[in-house]
């Protein structure tokens, strides 16, 4: 239970990855929601309240992207600390060094690994950043 | 200079004593400077003194023989003349040559003329008369001869006429002598004359030379500036309507000609197809879209076949040349083929208004010209088409590049879910599973995985094809945590098999920039190909330095490679015959890896003899001695797109 209470915003807009997601941190005792479109993001993130994580995919539908999200989240001063991860399924060679560059405090490749995806979580939330390019890249 | 004199130089000063006394007796006056001059006063001054010396000693002995005589007026007549000889002797030295030269001649001329008429006298006298005749050539001229001479004979002719002397005998020979002497200077003018013109004509000669000289130097000056020209525009202008706007504007202006016109040949259509022309007249035939058939009629199409110059000197008579009625002035018009290669890229038309305008000179700098725009041209074709097939190929690679940053989301995303939702089934999440059951999960989870892989190699493959691969260099890379963690997946992938694991690190290896997670792929490649492929004995992972690099080192004890298919361990889409047999999966792997070790800056190659075993190397720049690392800022607009998924 290393997430036990955490706060996760998800914004995640594939049926199945969000399935995933519930799997995998169901077990952990964190608390999350998603939000499926990234239009309105924003809103449903302050409705969400107090935050310990922001989840971000990179690619979403309608042509809306990740990085968009991260800086309208950053604009808002009572998020402007929370640590924000991309997890994706976008060729990490590219999106990690894009993502480092943008500021986010992590990324991890999809798929994701149950085992491991918990515990990445806990290490952004702790202040440390997580750069996961998959399991072949795995060190 | 010594003192002590040889008989020889004794014998010659009593010779110098001679030659000074006649040094004295002919020097010249210092006045006299010009060397002829000289001569003649010497010559005087010799002639003189001696005619006087020897007259005083015959008048001398006459009168001492004859003393009788010694009054008479003969006697006085010769010692004054004998008088004034010596007198012309002393007026020669004091400068006045001519004065005496004159005086010396009219004395002999007396002497000659008068002396024969008194009577009693002998008129074999008047041969003498020759002699001041042809002094006066000597000290005067010619022309003075001839004067002295007509006088001579005019007064000897009057004298034997008045005094009833026969000169008739002397007079033949005086006059012979005399037309000698014209003749003489007749020959001498006209050889002058001779002399003369051919100096004239070679004068002319030279002058038409020197003109023909500068001429061709201007002409060959202006040939080299207008092709110098072109050849700048070759460098500088590689828009083809550009160049040949400027070469025929410049052509007609430096040859000063009617009308100057391009043709480009459209090899497809096998027409001669007019591309430029200069002024309003070319503008308005190229907006027509003149062209010749290549088979046609008319010195451009034939000097595109024939691959000649081709040059009407008067069109209006030349049956091959069709009038133009914009430009109806034109009288001469040369043709030349434009030929790159051997291969014909156009013709350069001229034309002019006067009629034979063009010569052979011409011809040769035109042509050369022709070749110049010729280069100019193809160079400029070459151009466009280099770059749009690299507007293509970067067209290409854009789509390319979207495509797999597309696919490579669309593949992964499906696997995502295949690979959590089976493990979560696996693990009994959603009810229980036997043991049956989870084998099979777990089958399905592995299954899944190896998709993965083959997917995430083909993608490498197609990135590295496409010239997209990026890395993701990271500084101060530790290598034996990377080793270690390396070795902890080798491990487990001996885990039912009776290989041992072995690794061994050196001490104080030095550190590495690079993309750990590409290395680590690179390394684990290798490490779980020789998992694969040994099934006793060890894999041994090394780490070292060697010079400036880090040598990485899998070797293993498995059954090596043949030698014949080592060289295709390395090659995309070629997978070895053993490969194929024991490991199935794309054959990706190794040469994704050479690619990526290669972006790296390093190497890779393998040794392995079959039987005993195969090693691979990789080797990477150490730390002190990375290059800049090319590839991490080769982030282009394509992998920015890639990267927004």
């Amino acid at each position: 239970m290393i997430l036990k209470d955490k706060r996760i915003f998800i914004v995640e807009d594939n049926t199945q990855n969000r399935v995933v997601f519930t799997m995998t941190l169901k077990p952990t005792g964190a608390v999350f929601e998603f939000e499926r479109l990234g239009r309105g993001a924003v809103g449903r993130l302050q409705a969400f309240g107090r935050t310990d994580l922001i989840i971000l995919d990179l690619m979403l539908m309608g042509g809306i992207s990740g990085y968009n999200i991260f800086d309208e989240i950053r604009a808002l001063p009572e998020y402007s600390a929370v640590p924000i991860v991309a997890v994706s399924a976008a060729e990490p060679s590219v999106a990690i060094p894009q993502t480092q560059q943008k500021g986010f405090s992590g990324f991890i490749a999809k798929p994701i690994d149950d085992d491991l995806f918990p515990e990445q979580l806990a290490r952004v939330i702790n202040g440390e950043a997580v750069w996961y390019a998959g399991e072949r890249y795995r060190v | 200079m010594t003192q002590t004199l040889s008989p020889e130089q004794a014998h010659s000063s009593s010779e110098s004593l001679i030659r000074r006394i006649f040094a004295f007796i002919l020097r010249t006056h210092p006045s006299i400077q010009d060397k002829v001059e000289k001569q003649r006063s010497r010559l005087l001054a010799g002639m003189s003194l001696i005619t006087a010396i020897a007259a005083t000693i015959f008048l001398i002995s006459y009168i001492t023989v004859f003393p009788e005589f010694a009054d008479d007026v003969d006697t006085w007549v010769i010692a004054g003349g004998i008088l004034l000889v010596y007198g012309v002797y002393l007026l020669n030295r004091a400068r006045y040559f001519k004065l005496a030269a004159t005086l010396f001649l009219g004395v002999m001329t007396a002497l000659f003329v008068f002396v024969p008429v008194i009577p009693g006298a002998q008129n074999v006298w008047f041969y003498f008369a020759v002699i001041p005749i042809l002094l006066a050539a000597v000290f005067f001229s010619l022309r003075a001869a001839l004067l002295l001479g007509g006088l001579i004979i005019l007064t000897i002719a009057a004298l034997g006429l008045i005094m009833g002397v026969d000169v008739l005998g002397p007079m033949q020979y005086l006059v012979i002598t005399v037309g000698v002497i014209f003749v003489f200077i007749r020959n001498l003018q006209y050889q002058e004359g001779v002399r003369a013109r051919e100096l004239e004509e070679i004068n002319v000669r030279l002058r038409a030379s020197e003109e023909n000289l500068e001429q061709r130097v201007q002409e060959r000056t202006r040939d080299l500036q207008v092709a110098s020209d072109v050849s700048l525009q070759i460098t500088t202008v590689l828009d083809r309507e550009q160049l040949l706007a400027d070469v025929a504007e410049r052509t007609a202006t430096a040859f000063g000609l009617y009308h100057v016109s391009i043709f480009l040949y459209d090899e497809a259509e096998d027409v001669i197809r007019l591309q430029q022309g200069v002024g309003k007249v070319g503008e308005q035939m190229v907006a027509e879209g003149k062209q010749f058939r290549i088979s046609g009629v008319g010195l451009v199409p034939q000097s595109a076949r024939l691959s000649q110059p081709t040059l009407s000197n008067n069109v209006l008579e030349n049956k091959d040349h069709l009038p133009n009625p914009l430009l109806p002035d034109t009288r001469s018009e040369l043709a030349i083929p434009m030929v790159y290669r051997g291969r014909l890229i156009g013709v350069l038309d001229l034309q002019s208004e006067r009629v034979n305008r063009f010569g052979e000179e011409d011809i040769r700098i035109l042509r050369t010209l022709a070749d110049q725009i010729a280069i100019a041209v193809r160079n400029s074709q070459l151009f466009a088409e280099a770059q749009s097939a690299l507007e293509q190929a970067e067209e290409a690679n854009s789509v390319k590049s979207t495509f797999l940053a597309n696919m490579s989301h669309e593949l992964r995303t499906p696997l995502n879910a295949i690979i959590n939702f089976t493990k979560y089934v696996a693990k009994g999440s959603m009810g229980p599973v036997n043991q049956e059951q989870q084998e099979t999960l777990h089958e399905v989870i592995h299954s899944a995985r190896h998709l993965l892989n083959l997917i995430n190699d083909v993608l490498d493959m197609s990135k590295i094809e496409a010239g997209a691969l990026s890395l993701f260099i990271e500084k101060d890379i530790d290598v034996p945590s990377l080793v270690k963690s390396v070795a902890a997946t080798g491990k487990t992938l001996l885990e039912d098999k009776s290989v041992e694991f072995q690794t061994k690190l050196d001490d104080n290896l030095p550190l590495i920039d690079g993309d750990r997670g590409r290395i680590y792929q690179v390394l684990l490649n290798i490490v779980s190909n020789a998992c694969k492929f040994t099934e006793q004995g060890f894999v041994r992972l090394r780490a070292y330095q060697q010079e400036r690099e880090v040598i990485f080192a899998v070797q293993d004890s498995g059954a090596g490679i043949a030698e014949e298919d080592q060289p295709l361990v390395f090659e995309a889409f070629k997978q070895t015959e053993s490969g194929l047999r024991q490991g199935g999966g794309t054959g990706l792997g190794m040469p994704i890896s050479k690619n990526l070790v290669e972006a790296h800056g390093g190497r890779i190659w393998l040794e392995s003899t079959a039987g005993t075993g195969t090693t691979f190397y990789v080797a990477l720049p150490a730390k002190s001695a990375v290059p800049e690392l090319a590839l991490h800022s080769t982030l282009s607009t394509s992998t920015q797109k890639e990267a927004v998924s």
